[in-house]
């Protein structure tokens, strides 16, 4: 299967074929250029580059902003190639951006007298292109560096280029387009596991469709060999007797074998369908479990559900009914043509040629359809707009009295939607019963064609004419029979375009997951520390989410054993990235985190997390008991310590107040609880963990001062000796702090207790715990 | 300068406090707002780029804060008027289409090929991303990329793109 999958993913779409295929500009920087670059800055190659796409009167264009090690560069067509500018890096003072509906303006300044470098126009579709030089030459200058540290990292510039270019498109898709049939044969290798079933249900599906063939001969038969020459007195009774009884014997024996194949088809199928779509469920949903949080938090969640749930689903349907049902119909189609032309070929050509178009039309008028839904789809789409802004907000519709307005509003969605799915179903109601016009059409032409070569045959037999010719009455009849069999696969195969795009849609969206490497990767053989002691060492780490803009520089920080330490900060300094480094949600760029003198890499990372505790801002309770949620990293424990857990966490008072007690179910994310109250029990599964590394993440925002001082006491319970790296904008909370950093745009610029950084008027930690201090006198005054 | 605009923020308008300031382009195609002797970088934003795009702007320094309000421009003398409509013109780009080549379903996208007055564009936009309609009867696309493109209303359109809009138009 993992050979298959690999061959079928060369077939997907290159980069430099998507660019092409997406935005229609070049995939790289032209040749030509890049050599004339290189010359004009002594050999250095390019680190990274954009292509700004406005002139100066916002036409189209195709100009190029690159950077050396050394060099700035700009390229503008010219009609004998490329006029190429360069600007020593070291010039630029300043750089600007100015972004408006869909021009933005990159300018950039040398020092004082030496005034404008440069300026480019380009749309929002290079912005993030443009965004990269933007970003290497403000950390350049802020820090010295930019290109160095994108050079180590060992991208080449034509990867940034694409990379970049590329990102939104793979953000909006789930996937990127692969060649449909691809998609089909990758979904198709699913089946190698269940290869005898498979067999044995196309084998029963095939079977099925030839035997459904016979019994409009046997009817021709019946006709032809035992009624006329009865009839002409060729036969005598007890013969006709005997042949009936053998033809109606084969009939039933048909008709038995035809519904046996049927349901070995469709036993085997369905099941088969549904064993593939539970492997790829498991194999989706272990998968996610093993990819890094930036998976995540580029997805939506509905979206990830959907792939587990509808789009396994749909992948069933097409294996289970969808791959037979056009294989089935194909091969119907062919022996019936084959039929038809074998018992009568002018006739049966009659029948057969108009065939072609009928599914032509079939296809028009899915066309037609996908048009009219789109309209239907986007009438509904504003329809459900309506209740989605309503229902939540229906505080404020009452609030602003606004309930008539609202009630208008959806009424004249729910008519347009009306009026739309009218046109529909006014569309498809006019097409199918023309289509059966048609095909009734070639059964009268069957009729006008075929009747008089009956009675010649029938005119020829009454004359004794040894060959009479024509067409004997049995043909006919079957012919008519056979024509009944043509509209069912013509149906089907009309309906297959669609039912591909679904099931090729669902498949690569639950493909992406599949293929989506995890960025953290577990080491086979990592050092399974049993107990740490919760030495925390950060060494020198630098580490940035998108590759360029750094979140953390250069930070070193050593926590004790049984240390609290406290993370201050403005929105954006760096604080949660600290502590979402230390949980190994992601893995560093630059630098080391060492947990009792071992990088956190090198150890195992399922016994590492074991010894580390989270408490967030949001508690996440899932869905069931609060004696499930507590215990839900210790299933083991005992009644007694679930008790002491919720104890210290100042949570068992208020369970006991439930009238289930600790039985109570919470609800999806704890909904039934109150936001201090779901915090105490995400505090009690901590302690119920007993971890040495503690990590508390704004543990006690967004509730009363009364529900934060029974956190807090419950937190300063938990505490106590162990290592703790906490959080907090209420500065209060961090009083229990041995130190505390203050962190900066990504460095830590503060670091003492508290009474040492009050001590300096001019620290950011003064200002902050001025301003709290003013906020909550207002508050008072208020 | 910087004084004074501390002064505007305090008092919200810097019109309120400057005497006569004048806008003017600087060398680079920069907006910039003078008072006396002094520049100040600012941009340009619409507060109704589509509804009354003449009216109600808002000039903003490099921090993104307003230290001015122009409710209408032709209060302005005419060389203010000049810089202000040329720093519109960039601010206020955007793609005005012809003509639509193609507009099709692609794996979760919506696939468009149109001739714009810059040249032929294509661009993407997620299935559910409807085109908007203006109150001139326009339609308002934006691609994934954030570009926006002003289709013409649909009767002033070939047969053909008004064929392909028909899906998205009233």
């Amino acid at each position: 299967m993992f050979v298959g999958r690999k061959k079928i993913l060369r077939e997907k779409l290159s980069e430099v074929e998507q660019i092409g295929h997406y935005t229609a500009q070049p995939a790289a920087l032209p040749a030509a250029l890049k050599i004339l670059v290189e010359e004009q800055t002594h050999g250095e190659p390019m680190v990274a580059y954009a292509m700004v796409d406005l002139d100066e009167r916002f036409r189209l264009t195709e100009r190029w902003l690159g950077l050396t090690k050394s060099w700035l560069v700009t390229a503008t067509p010219t009609e004998i190639g490329w006029k190429v500018q360069t600007i020593e890096r070291s010039r630029v003072s300043r750089v600007c951006e100015v972004s408006g509906l869909s021009c933005n303006r990159l300018y950039l300044e040398g020092e004082r007298g030496e005034g404008l470098l440069c300026t480019v126009r380009y749309t929002h579709r290079q912005s993030r292109l443009v965004g990269v030089i933007k970003t290497l030459l403000e950390l350049e200058l802020e820090a010295n560096e930019g290109i160095e540290a994108e050079v180590a990292r060992g991208k080449t510039a034509e990867e940034i280029y694409s990379e970049n270019l590329l990102s939104a498109i793979k953000e909006a898709q789930a996937s990127v387009a692969s060649h449909q049939l691809a998609v089909v044969w990758r979904l198709l290798s699913y089946l190698k596991p269940y290869k005898i079933q498979v067999t044995l249900g196309l084998l029963g599906a095939a079977l099925m469709t030839l035997v459904s063939l016979v019994p409009a001969y046997l009817t021709g038969l019946m006709l032809d060999q035992v009624i006329k020459p009865f009839g002409a007195g060729r036969l005598s009774l007890a013969e006709a007797k005997q042949m009936v009884g053998i033809l109606v014997v084969g009939l039933a024996a048909t008709l038995v074998l035809r519904e046996f194949f049927a349901w070995i088809r469709l036993r085997t199928m369905s099941v088969i369908g549904e064993y593939v779509a539970k492997d790829l469920r498991d194999e989706v949903y272990s998968h996610l479990h093993r990819l890094s949080l930036s998976f995540f938090s580029s997805r939506q969640t509905g979206s990830l559900i959907s792939r587990v749930g509808s789009d396994t689903d749909r992948i069933w349907d097409f294996i289970a009914f969808g791959v037979v049902e056009v294989s089935t119909s194909l091969l119907l189609l062919a022996g019936l043509a084959g039929v038809l032309i074998f018992l009568d070929w002018p006739l049966g050509l009659l029948v057969t040629i108009p065939v072609p178009l009928i599914l032509w039309s079939i296809l028009k008028h899915g066309e037609q359809m996908q048009n009219l839904f789109l309209r239907a789809w986007r009438k509904w789409s504003q329809l459900t707009a309506c209740l989605s802004d309503t229902i939540p907000g229906v505080r404020v519709v009452k609030a602003f009295n606004q309930e008539r307005a609202e009630v208008a509003k959806f009424v004249h969605r729910n008519d347009q939607v009306l009026g739309e799915f009218s046109r529909i179903h006014e569309t498809w109601t006019r097409f199918w019963p023309k289509l059966m016009l048609t095909i009734h059409g070639i059964q009268v032409a069957v009729w006008i064609f075929g009747v008089p070569r009956v009675l010649q045959h029938i005119e020829g037999v009454k004359l004794g004419v040894e060959n009479p010719g024509g067409l004997t009455p049995g043909v006919f009849v079957s012919f008519v029979l056979y024509m009944t069999m043509f509209v069912q696969p013509i149906e089907v195969i009309g309906q297959m375009a669609r039912m591909i795009n679904r099931a090729t849609s669902s498949a690569q969206r639950v493909f992406e997951v599949l293929d989506t490497e995890p960025q953290i990767l577990d080491r086979q053989s990592g050092t399974q520390h049993a107990e740490l002691v919760g030495r925390v060492e950060f060494r020198d780490v630098t580490f940035s989410y998108d590759g360029v803009r750094k979140v953390l520089k250069n930070v070193n920080l050593t926590v004790e054993p049984g240390e609290m330490v406290g993370l201050v900060g403005s929105s954006g300094s760096g604080k949660s990235t600290l502590i979402n480094l230390l949980a190994r949600f992601y893995d560093l760029d630059q630098g080391a985190i060492l947990v009792d003198g071992i990088d956190i890499r090198e150890l195992d990372m399922g016994c590492y997390r074991t010894q580390l505790g989270m408490v967030l801002q949001d508690p996440y309770l899932f869905h069931g008991s609060i004696l499930d949620n507590i215990r839900y990293a210790c299933p083991e424990a005992a009644p007694g310590e679930v008790i002491e857990a919720a104890r210290v966490a100042n949570a068992h008072d208020f369970i006991c107040q439930l009238t289930h007690g600790y039985d109570t179910i919470v609800g999806e994310r704890g909904h039934t609880l109150s936001g201090g109250e779901r915090q105490r029990i995400s505090i009690a599964r901590a302690v119920l963990r007993n971890p040495r590394v503690l990590i508390l993440d704004e543990a006690t925002s967004a509730v009363d001062s009364e529900t934060e001082r029974k956190i807090q006491q419950a937190l300063d319970r938990l505490i106590k000796g162990r290592t703790v790296i906490a959080i907090a904008h209420r500065l209060s909370t961090l009083a229990s702090a041995s130190r505390l950093l203050v962190l900066k745009d990504g460095r830590i610029v503060e670091r003492g207790s508290h009474a040492e950084l009050m001590g300096d008027p001019q620290g950011i930690y003064r200002r902050l715990v001025d301003l709290q201090q003013q906020l909550h006198l207002g508050c008072e005054i208020a | 300068m910087e004084t004074e605009v501390r002064i505007a923020e305090e008092t919200t308008r810097a019109e309120t406090v400057m005497e006569s300031p004048v806008l003017r382009l600087g060398v680079d195609g920069e907006l910039q707002l003078w008072c006396g002797r002094e520049a100040l970088a600012v941009t340009v934003r619409r507060c109704f780029p589509w509804s009354q795009p003449g009216e109600c702007l808002s000039i903003r320094n490099q921090e993104n804060e307003e230290v001015m309000f122009i409710a209408n421009s032709k209060t302005l003398d005419e060389k203010s008027q000049e810089a202000l409509q040329a720093a519109l013109r960039e601010s206020g780009f955007f793609f005005r289409v012809r003509q639509i080549l193609e507009a099709r379903e692609e794996f979760e996208l919506r696939h468009w090929v149109v001739e714009t007055d810059q040249g032929r564009r294509r661009f993407q936009t997620r299935l559910d991303e409807w085109p908007r309609e203006l109150p001139g009867g326009e339609l308002l696309v934006r691609d994934l990329y954030g570009d926006v493109y002003q289709m013409s209303r649909p009767s002033a359109l070939d047969a053909k793109s008004r064929e392909l809009l028909w899906a998205f138009v009233e």
